[in-house]
């Protein structure tokens, strides 16, 4: 295949029908899940489809980075007390609870925008997970210098 | 250069799509491999009762996420020529499900205090 039909086979598949163009068992289109993504607007570049699934596993490994220096901060860190131990773990465990289903949440809204052809949304949960790093990082330093009490 | 030789190398080719599958795939296997790494952790942190539990458990859900990537990586290649859809977004919600049933064995752990030899 030369690249100019390779070209013309991606905006093929852009420009596919909603549900895909294979039909199902029955002879009809097969309805994908979740219908709030795939009835709208018609199929993307693979390659949007694709970067947008390594967003969304890029946010599940942030979420697990936060975990596992949430359950290694409670741990083995001795040098801070016990409730800020405890309440430093528990947040970053939440919050990486929160950044997967943000990411997840994200991933619907980016696909639908790309089906539709629409601006992506912008993340709020960015920067707040870059103020909650700051202001943890903050009060660990603080207890460790002692300054805080 | 000629026009028709820059024009091919400015244009978006089936080629550079079908990079794309690769780069997802190793991406699915990092963030296995980081789901293995917080289970270890988890089951390090737990300690005595609930080891054996996350760790079973771990070893159940870790065995079809690590085999799962290479299996939809062969599944998106076949769609990308035939210009079918790619496939469906059942392995993203199943990843959120685990990762958040992870952070809330975690959490449980943290709650219940640090067991005794967890150092």
């Amino acid at each position: 295949m030369n690249r100019t039909s390779d070209h013309e086979a991606v905006d093929a598949v852009r420009d596919a029908p909603p549900g895909g163009p294979d039909p199902g068992r029955a002879g009809r289109p097969a309805r994908r899940r979740p219908h709030s993504v795939y009835d709208a607007g018609s199929e993307p570049d693979p390659r949007f489809t694709l970067a947008n699934e390594r967003t969304y596993l890029a946010w599940v490994r942030t979420s697990l980075a936060c975990m596992a220096v949430g359950i290694a901060f409670d741990a083995f860190v001795d040098d801070v007390p016990a409730a800020l131990r405890t309440t430093v773990g528990i947040g970053l465990v939440a919050l990486g609870i929160a950044c997967v289903v943000s990411g997840y949440r994200r991933w619907m809204l980016n696909e639908r925008a790309l089906r539709q052809s629409t601006p992506l949304p912008a993340s709020l949960l960015a920067p707040l997970l870059g103020a909650a790093f700051v202001l943890i990082g903050l009060a660990v330093a603080l207890s460790l210098t002692g300054i805080g009490g | 250069m000629t026009c028709r030789a820059i024009r091919a190398r400015q244009a978006p080719s089936l080629w550079e799509a079908a990079a794309q599958p690769e780069r997802t795939c190793l991406s699915w296997h990092r963030t296995a491999v980081a789901l293995g790494a917080v289970l270890l952790l988890l089951v390090r942190a737990g300690g005595g009762a609930l080891a054996p539990i996350v760790l079973a458990t771990g070893m159940l859900v870790l065995g079809p996420l690590l085999v799962l990537p290479g299996v939809r990586y062969r599944r998106t290649v076949a769609c990308l020529a035939p210009q079918r859809p790619l496939p469906g977004p059942t392995p993203l919600l199943g990843l959120t499900v685990l990762t958040v049933l992870t952070g809330s064995a975690a959490l449980v752990i943290i709650a219940a205090g640090q067991p005794d030899g967890a150092q």
